[in-house]
């Protein structure tokens, strides 16, 4: 009896040992951070395709222009932000994030009106949720 | 390696040591027993935990986000950075 018991404590101060030091805080907003870059980057491919849609049926190479100025930045920050979801999600990160699902938005905002746009903004809308609570420096709120 | 693999380690090394320990010196086997049962319980319960922990597979972040990012995004990036060609009627450029 005694050594049942001896086994039994000697799982449960291990178990309960690590799993306190095995969860921490900064572990947990990860997934958080993945889902939100992961919705960032959806809502950033539905923009860029409707923007090379909208410019090949038109011919019009200005539509590209327009998209390519405002997307390639917003791809640069959602790229950094996956490269932070890898190593070390910080404020910035979510900052980053944050700016580039409202350039996101900004892209499409010409394309509300073939279906496509209300897709994107909602796609942006809960990654910038997501990572808004996350942002609190200045650039969050541009 | 996680904290998994170090308990698993250390299980191992207490084993190696306890048994030709017990051998050795016959008063004490019965405790080298009861240390080794609970080695082995140890041992069994982060198996059932986590196999990984005993295979030794990585414990690190399951897929890269900077990957997926990239090979979702590259094309349609290049394509945006393309000029387009306006293609007349006649197949003129």
């Amino acid at each position: 009896m005694k050594y049942i018991v001896g086994v039994a404590a000697a799982l449960f101060m291990l178990t309960t040992g690590c799993f306190k030091t095995s969860f921490s805080p900064a572990q947990d907003v990860r997934p958080v951070a993945r889902a939100a870059t992961d919705l960032a980057k959806d809502a950033w491919v539905l923009a860029a395709t409707a923007c090379l849609d909208a410019a090949n049926a038109a011919g019009d190479d200005a539509i590209r222009a327009k998209c390519e100025k405002v997307l390639t930045p917003a791809h640069d920050l959602i790229a950094a932000a996956a490269e932070a979801v890898d190593t070390s999600w910080t404020d910035g990160a979510a900052c980053d994030l944050l700016k580039a699902t409202g350039m996101v938005v900004l892209a499409t905002k010409d394309f509300s009106q073939n279906g496509i746009g209300p897709t994107i903004a909602d796609a942006a809308k809960i990654a910038a949720t997501l990572t808004s609570a996350a942002c609190t420096q200045d650039a969050g709120s541009e | 390696m996680t904290w998994m693999h170090w308990v698993l380690v250390a299980c191992a090394v207490v084993s190696s040591a306890i048994t030709p320990l017990a051998g050795a010196v016959p008063a004490l086997a019965p405790a080298a027993h009861a240390v080794l049962a609970i080695t082995g319980s140890i041992a069994s319960v982060l198996g059932l935990l986590s196999p990984a922990a005993i295979t030794g597979a990585s414990s690190g972040p399951v897929a890269s986000e900077a990957a997926a990012v990239k090979s979702s995004t590259d094309a349609l990036e290049k394509q945006l950075q393309t000029p387009i060609v306006k293609v007349g009627t006649d197949g003129s450029k």
